[in-house]
């Protein structure tokens, strides 16, 4: 899918067509290779505190990196260049939540369970840590992608805690407050903004009217939805993708899938992801540990948000963040931490599995 | 193993938070995913986003619309000869960014500067050094140059000349421009065609803003394809998306005009007007049988391809200006009269002035020459005469008759704003007046319609000016001019003895139009002087504020011809006013005349359909045409035929030439004593930017002969009657 949405792009630019299945194959090899890893290891090895120290000092030196000399992607500064080779800090930031703050939640369990008091220290630092890496990440114009980052760190902090009702009434408020800010919000802007973030918010909120502007994207989605209908115009043959819709091969991979396949194959796509979201909570909300539910519903969390930023972006549900689509888009990075990702989870699947094994033993000797 | 198995059994407050928490988060899942399948189903099945529909907005962002222009009809002179046509032009110009790169990365730009230097400076009046520079800008982010006046108004042979070269970044933006090879040429009837910009679609387009290339507008305008394909964002199209309405050319437009006759007629009409700085002049030729306007001009005029001259000459002479015609008027008055039977050529009267209700109708000679006959009274142009005449039958019976000869209506020729005229007619004096055409106003055009009684014997025919239109996209001929019966004002007999007296004007020791004899015919001609009214209605005071005017038929027996002419307030110096008018009337009836006798010789083989001889061996060609009277101009040192001026199937008069091209090298020929008509053959054949000095036959040629001849050169041409 990757190379039939940028083929078109970049044969016009004189770039080989196959350059970018080659390189997406090439990292769908590597994710493999990260999944077995992620898989195989033993657990304790990302909840080593050395490791997950190193893991933070990383992050920290890519935030500031970027800020002062990220390289300019579409209004955000969200890669670092080694050589052509690009690394967006974000996406690893994400999977540095969740193990990172599952980890220490998990370490202060019987505290929590026992609703002692647990000394600021203790928490604070994990929260100005977590907390300051989304807003470097915010600062580098990477709206979604540190929307993505909160959310995460919101889940797992309300997961971690003994009152569901309060957790989940606070995510319905959460949620609610952030629509209704947004539509009031977004069409009540200057539609003449020259502010990069807020452009996004009146190209969402007034598509048709800036369609030559900040609308553009929006706008061109729609047409290739409209253009796909249920089944689509057939594998290859996407008006959109020739020029009309940036980004075809990444942000807006789906709308080219809409158009060329159709309704259809879109439901199948996101059904699929559906699966793999809903198999990773019920595997986190099975798991006696704390650390692995909290990772798994971390990861699911991810998945979901950003599912739904990158879909709700370009069906116009909410404005367009730049956020990819989870396995579908084209990109290296976000290849590598998903592939991460799904090993955690089968290593989680494992040794519960395991777990659940040598209990039935425990009882078969009992 | 009791370790693990302390913490694998119980459930703690935590985890049974964590477990619920877990539901609640997959209701949310699933209620985000329900969201986006559900807003994405509306999209694609409904494809209408806020009463938007998206695929036929989406269609128009990817359909590109092409006009295809639609030729503006040709006007041709009666045999065919252009007078006015469409020419697209070109201009070139040279991308020159190394970014403009295409599919493959081919590039789009100037790969070779010395080479298209070269080439442009070959095919373009521009030097090899100075292309060059001009294709090496100092602002090295420079995208495209165009290279001015030798870049422009390039032809569309040389334009495809350039694209055989096969130059990197050369390209071409067209213009559509309306050719008037012929200059000052009937100008005023014609009029012109100019851009001008469309209501709909703000697309440009020529339109008529005056003569015939406006009246006939919609005839000349043909209906602009369109083309519409589907294109990606970066304009290439998208495959089997093209659907293509084609242009339909506006038609042809064939004019009774005659480019010989018309030709000389400028020539003369200008060399009077240069000689006696006339006011206006006004000249037409008009077959008497049928109608047809062959010659007509006016000063002032225009040159219709410089415009030169147009912002005094909006007017068309023929139709719209009105003016009292005087002494022209008698040949009405004495038709009139003869014809209602109060008419006695013998009788006789007392010449010099006559008085009625105390005003006085003097004659132009106040001392009269004493009693005469209204014959000579005729003869002399006398306006006593007249007044008697128009007294004699009544005025009742003038007036119907004036009506009879529609003056003072329009003929209806569907030129702008033709006038009617008018008339003072209530008291005796009046009347009489209009007897020797004073106190009356006509046009041209009327006095032309009128005579046509005199000359067809009675029968009245309208004039006209379009002989034909044809269809270019069919071939078919959609209008024919038919002769125009428009009434029978006088019987005869009338009109023959009309014309008797006409010719005693010439003729007769006594007539005062001897200067219009030609010789080896009979003329019949009425000469005209009258009083120019002032803008206060009075008349002007001394010797140039006249009208003169002269009405000639010729052969006077059958007459063919029907000439007018007016010349408005000319400063009289060494030649008297009917001198003026004979270097008009004599040599354009001569031509008619004379070409009559020539078309009578050869009337089987008068126009010859062109044989298709390309591919023929040369002498073979040239004898075949040889023997069918046309003269063949054979060029180049191949042995076949490559091309022939003439395209087979067209028709061609006696006398033209028809130049065959057998390749090779191609050497200019000796173009002495061409029409220029077979020199813009020439010309277009070989791409030749011909100048022009003179109007007649060619007497001098800038490019001498056996001088080679190479595409896009420039050439003077002098013209010599």
């Amino acid at each position: 899918m990757v190379y039939s949405a940028s083929a078109d792009f970049y044969i016009q630019n004189g770039i080989s067509a196959k350059s970018y299945l080659l390189k997406q194959a090439v990292w769908v090899m590597v994710g493999i290779v990260i999944m077995m890893f992620f898989f195989l290891i033993n657990k304790k090895g990302f909840r080593n505190k050395g490791i997950l120290k190193i893991g933070a000092l990383v992050m920290y030196v890519a935030s500031f990196f970027l800020i002062f000399f990220g390289s300019n992607t579409n209004g955000a500064t969200g890669w670092i260049y080694i050589g052509s080779f690009g690394i967006q800090p974000a996406e690893y930031l994400k999977l540095f939540i969740i193990l990172y703050l599952s980890n220490i939640l998990s370490l202060h369990q019987h505290r929590i369970e026992l609703g002692e008091e647990i000394s600021p220290k203790v928490t604070w630092s994990p929260m100005v840590m977590i907390g300051s890496l989304i807003l470097l990440n915010f600062l580098q114009h990477d709206l979604g992608g540190s929307t993505i980052n909160a959310a995460i760190a919101i889940v797992i902090l309300f997961a971690g805690g003994k009152n569901y009702r309060k957790s989940v009434a606070g995510i319905f408020a959460g949620l609610a407050a952030f629509f209704i800010l947004l539509t009031t919000v977004a069409s009540k802007i200057d539609v003449h903004t020259s502010n990069y973030m807020l452009q996004r918010l009146v190209g969402f909120a007034h598509p048709f009217e800036l369609s030559k502007g900040a609308g553009n994207q929006l706008v061109n989605s729609y047409y290739a939805l409209g253009n796909g209908g249920i089944f689509g115009v057939g594998l290859g043959n996407s008006i959109q993708k020739k020029g009309y819709l940036p980004e075809a091969n990444t942000d807006f991979i789906m709308s080219v899938i809409a158009e060329e396949l159709g309704l259809i194959m879109v439901v199948i796509i996101i059904s699929i992801l559906f699966v793999i979201i809903f198999r990773a909570i019920i595997l986190g909300a099975r798991s006696s540990k704390m650390y692995d539910a909290l990772v798994c519903y971390g990861i699911a969390t991810y998945l979901v948000v950003q599912t739904f930023f990158n879909v709700g972006g370009i069906t116009g549900l909410i404005p367009i963040t730049g956020v990819t689509f989870p396995f579908i888009s084209y990109g290296g990075s976000s290849m590598m931490v998903l592939s991460a990702t799904m090993g955690v989870l089968l290593n989680i699947s494992a040794s519960q599995r395991q777990a659940l094994n040598e209990q039935k033993q425990i009882i078969e000797e009992d | 193993m009791m370790n693990r198995k302390k913490r694998t059994t119980g459930t703690t407050e935590t985890q049974h938070n964590r477990k619920m928490f877990g539901k609640w988060l997959l209701l949310i899942v699933i209620g985000v995913f329900i969201v986006i399948v559900g807003r994405f189903s509306y999209i694609a099945v409904s494809g209408t986003v806020e009463s938007v529909n998206l695929s036929s907005q989406a269609k128009r962002l990817y359909t590109d619309n092409k006009t295809i222009k639609a030729k503006r009809g040709s006007i041709l002179d009666t045999n065919g000869n252009p007078i006015a046509e469409d020419t697209s032009t070109y201009s070139v110009y040279a991308v020159v960014s190394k970014k403009q790169v295409g599919a493959n990365n081919k590039p789009l730009y100037v790969t070779n500067k010395k080479k298209t230097a070269k080439v442009l400076s070959k095919y373009l009046p521009i030097s090899y050094h100075k292309a060059l520079k001009t294709l090496s800008p100092s602002n090295s982010k420079t995208f495209q140059v165009e290279f001015g006046n030798a870049g422009s108004n390039i032809s569309v042979a040389t334009k495809e000349k350039i694209e055989k070269e096969k130059l990197n970044g050369i390209n071409f933006v067209s213009s559509e421009a309306r050719l008037y090879p012929n200059g000052t040429f009937a100008s005023n009837l014609i009029g012109f065609a100019q851009q001008s910009q469309q209501k709909e679609n703000d697309a440009t387009q020529l339109s008529g803003v005056m003569g015939i290339e406006k009246m006939s507008n919609k005839t000349l305008t043909g209906t602009d394809g369109e083309q519409s394909l589907q294109k990606d964002k970066f304009g290439y199209q998208l495959p089997g998306s093209q659907t293509e309405r084609p242009a339909r050319d506006g038609s042809t437009i064939y004019t009774t005009i005659d480019q010989r006759l018309q030709n000389i007629m400028e020539n003369v009409v200008s060399k009077v007007q240069s000689e006696s700085e006339s006011q206006a002049i006004s000249a037409t030729i008009m077959n008497a049988k049928t109608g047809a306007i062959l010659a007509t001009t006016q000063r002032p005029t225009f040159n219709a391809s410089t415009k030169k001259g147009l912002s005094k000459a909006w007017n068309n002479a023929l139709v719209q200006d009105t003016f009292e015609p005087g002494s022209t008027m008698k040949i009405f008055t004495t038709s009139a009269a003869i014809d209602s039977g109060n008419f006695d050529s013998d009788a006789t009267y007392r010449s010099g002035t006559y008085t009625i209700d105390g005003k006085v109708v003097p004659d132009w000679k106040t001392e009269g020459w004493g009693v005469i006959s209204y014959a000579k009274g005729f003869a002399l142009s006398s306006n006593v005469a007249m007044a008697h005449l128009e007294q004699n039958m009544g005025a009742k019976t003038w007036k119907k008759y004036i009506n009879r000869f529609k003056l003072l209506q329009s003929t209806n020729s569907g030129l702008e704003s033709e006038s009617k005229g008018s008339i003072q007619f209530d008291y005796p004096i009046e009347q009489a007046n209009t007897a020797f055409g004073q106190a009356i106003n006509v046009t041209a055009i009327q006095m032309l319609q009128g005579f046509t009684a005199v000359a067809n014997n009675g029968k009245m025919v309208k004039p006209q000016f379009i002989k034909k239109v044809v269809d270019p996209n069919t071939g078919k001929t959609t209008y024919k001019m038919k002769t125009k019966d428009v009434g029978r004002p006088i019987k005869a007999s009338t009109a023959k003895k009309v014309r008797k007296l006409m010719e005693d004007v010439v003729y007769k020791p006594y007539g005062i139009g001897s200067n219009f004899k030609i010789k080896g015919y009979k003329i019949a001609a009425k000469t005209g002087t009258a009083q120019v009214a002032n803008a206060s209605g009075g008349y002007s005071m001394g010797d140039d504020s006249y009208l003169y005017s002269v009405a000639g038929m010729a052969p006077a027996k059958n007459p063919k011809y029907i000439m007018y002419i007016t010349m408005k307030k000319p400063v009289l110096k060494d030649k008297t006013a009917t001198q003026l008018l004979d270097e008009i009337f004599g040599p354009v009836m001569k031509q008619a005349l004379e070409q009559d006798k020539e078309t009578d010789k050869s009337k089987l083989d008068s126009s010859i359909e062109v044989p298709n001889l390309v591919g023929k061996d040369a002498s073979e060609a040239k004898k075949e045409l040889g023997k069918k009277n046309v003269a063949v101009v054979t060029l180049g040192n191949g042995q076949t035929v490559k091309e022939q001026s003439e395209s087979a199937g067209s028709s061609i008069l006696v006398g033209q030439r028809i130049i065959l091209d057998t390749g090779g090298t191609i050497t200019m020929p000796d173009l002495t004593g061409w029409s220029k008509n077979d020199v813009i053959k020439l010309a277009n054949m070989f791409d030749i930017d011909v100048k022009y000095s003179g109007n007649g036959f060619v007497s001098g040629q800038s490019v001498a002969k056996g001088g080679p001849i190479k595409s896009g050169m420039t050439m003077t041409v002098s013209l010599k009657k």
